[in-house]
């Protein structure tokens, strides 16, 4: 009972958004206190593990270089999370129309998902060579299976009354699909949204390990392979950054799109 | 000589085939309902309520048996507009607002037979549920009640002959169950509809209804029926009359013949 006085006290004090950034923010700063500490204490090699401040000065030295090759990253993780989510989209709009296409395409999207895409890139660069269009297909890969799984589910999670009404009113399949299966799925989507579009940027990552002379991916090849390691934890930061920024958005997106859902659930 | 029922079950049986079994839902099943009656069904869990509705409404065909609305199956109505259903668990889409949820049927199915324009049809049936002041809240915002108020005027948009409800008040606390039962007679009673009803609740049946068909355990067959004819209105002080009381008991006394219960 004291605890949630208390806990009511500061959000009562500070705005919403502070209240939430605040504390992350002072546990950044203090573990990064401690790593600078261990850091020059133990005079561990840069090469080993840069201090915090070696890693900054990277990413000022050259801001150009890395906002390129961020960019890059970040438009192949883009593109192919775009084309995942509308594949598999279009692939749960048939698969809950026809249940013989459901039991053909599951067994396959399925083989698709369980394969580990650091064991197919290698024949997709051969297949595709070296430019956009592999990173693109990999990222399209690793990001597609879970928008069929959470499309498909959320088009079937109608409500049986509300389809009882559409069927009562003469609704066509279309409508019914328009107006009541696309909107009930928005929610599963963005619940895979939060699982795709983070594993987008991993895919990008991997992709450009294999095909890569840009992107973020292969700063930290190349880096590795030089012993650079404050690039490779700048690349590493960047990456960090762009995920937080990506969860972030979505976040903000699912707020405003499902306004119609009921957040003020009791923590 | 008697006129047409509007609604008419000859020997109608239902069956829900399994994999390895079939399930008989109805068994050789007759009633008729006329012109402007209110009809409520009442029987014991799984004697096959709900499927006598979906029969009705064309969303099933029977297994076995004739049934005629308006002298035509189901299935061969000219207009779906002449049916309309309330069920449960109000059908409202929680991402439109009471307005918008009340011009879907006419966006889905597009009213150009009454002369008047969707806005005002919808801002009529919005007064009929005295919902004018809730108009662009969103069903997260209302209560149990108002939801399946909003329920009602969906289902009301058409100006349908048949409604059909499907346990309208099941949903709602016991209060709240107490009001809308006479919102319900209020909006539905009066307006020449043919009304059939399912429920659990032998107070609703009875309150609200002119006749009560009661059946038998799964599989549902005719057990008995009772006619309600209430001396003063339907009001809240009708619960406390001693009409109503024996009405309930006479309910209760066929019902537990219907279950068919040995007390020991």
């Amino acid at each position: 009972m004291f605890d949630k006085v208390k806990y009511k006290f500061f959000s009562d004090k500070l705005n919403p958004f502070l209240y939430r950034v605040i504390p992350p923010i002072i546990l950044i700063i203090f573990v990064l206190l401690i790593w600078e500490i261990v850091v020059r204490a133990f005079g561990i090699p840069d090469y080993v593990v840069p201090s915090w401040g070696q890693v900054i000065s990277v990413l000022f030295q050259d801001p150009i270089f890395f906002l390129q090759n961020t960019v890059i990253t970040l438009a192949e993780a883009f593109s192919g999370f775009v084309l995942g989510m509308t594949f598999s989209i279009f692939l749960a709009f048939l698969m809950v129309h026809n249940d013989l296409l459901e039991r053909s395409i599951y067994p396959i999207a399925l083989m698709v998902k369980v394969t580990p895409i650091v064991a197919i890139a290698p024949l997709i660069v051969i297949w595709l060579g070296f430019g956009y269009s592999p990173k693109i297909f990999i990222t399209f890969l690793i990001t597609f299976f879970p928008v069929l799984v959470n499309a498909l589910t959320g088009f079937k999670s109608i409500d049986n009354n509300i389809h009882r009404f559409f069927i009562i009113l003469n609704a066509s399949k279309w409508e019914v699909f328009i107006k009541l299966r696309w909107q009930t799925s928005i929610p599963y989507l963005f619940s895979a949204f939060k699982i795709s579009i983070p594993l987008s940027v991993i895919g990008a990552v991997v992709a450009e390990w294999f095909t890569g002379n840009s992107g973020l991916g292969s700063i930290i090849l190349v880096s590795n392979n030089e012993l650079q390691t404050p690039t490779l934890f700048a690349a590493i930061l960047l990456l960090a950054l762009i995920g937080c920024f990506l969860t972030f958005l979505t976040n903000f997106l699912e707020k405003k799109i499902i306004f119609w859902k009921d957040y003020s659930s009791i923590k | 000589m008697q006129k047409d029922p509007t609604i008419a079950f000859n020997q109608v049986t239902h069956t829900y085939e399994g994999k390895y079994s079939k399930k008989f839902a109805i068994s050789n099943l007759d009633f008729k309902i006329f012109s402007g009656e209110f009809v409520t069904i009442i029987g014991p869990s799984g004697c096959g309520k709900t499927t006598i509705l979906n029969l009705i409404a064309g969303l099933l065909s029977p297994t076995n048996g004739d049934i005629y609305v308006d002298n035509v199956p189901p299935n061969n109505l000219l207009s779906k507009k002449s049916i309309g259903m309330v069920f449960q668990s109000p059908a409202i889409l929680p991402w439109l607002n009471v307005f918008q949820n009340l011009l879907l049927p006419l966006q889905i199915n597009p009213s150009n037979d009454n002369g008047s324009d969707n806005e005002s049809l919808a801002g009529d049936i919005l007064s009929i549920i005295q919902m004018e002041d809730y108009a662009d809240f969103y069903p997260h915002q209302l209560s149990g009640g108002m939801k399946q108020r909003v329920g009602v005027g969906m289902s009301l948009i058409f100006d349908p002959k048949i409604l059909l409800l499907d346990e309208p008040l099941g949903s709602l606390d016991e209060i709240t169950r107490s009001y809308m039962r006479f919102d319900l007679i209020n909006m539905l009673r009066n307006r020449n509809k043919t009304i059939v009803m399912v429920t659990h609740s032998i107070e609703d049946a009875v309150l609200m209804s002119d006749r009560i068909i009661i059946l038998s355990k799964s599989p549902g067959t005719f057990s008995t029926e009772i006619k309600l004819d209430f001396s003063s209105k339907r009001t809240h002080d009708l619960e406390y009359q001693s009409e109503f009381l024996s009405y309930v008991n006479q309910v209760k006394k066929s019902l537990s013949i219907a279950y068919d219960f040995k007390f020991r």
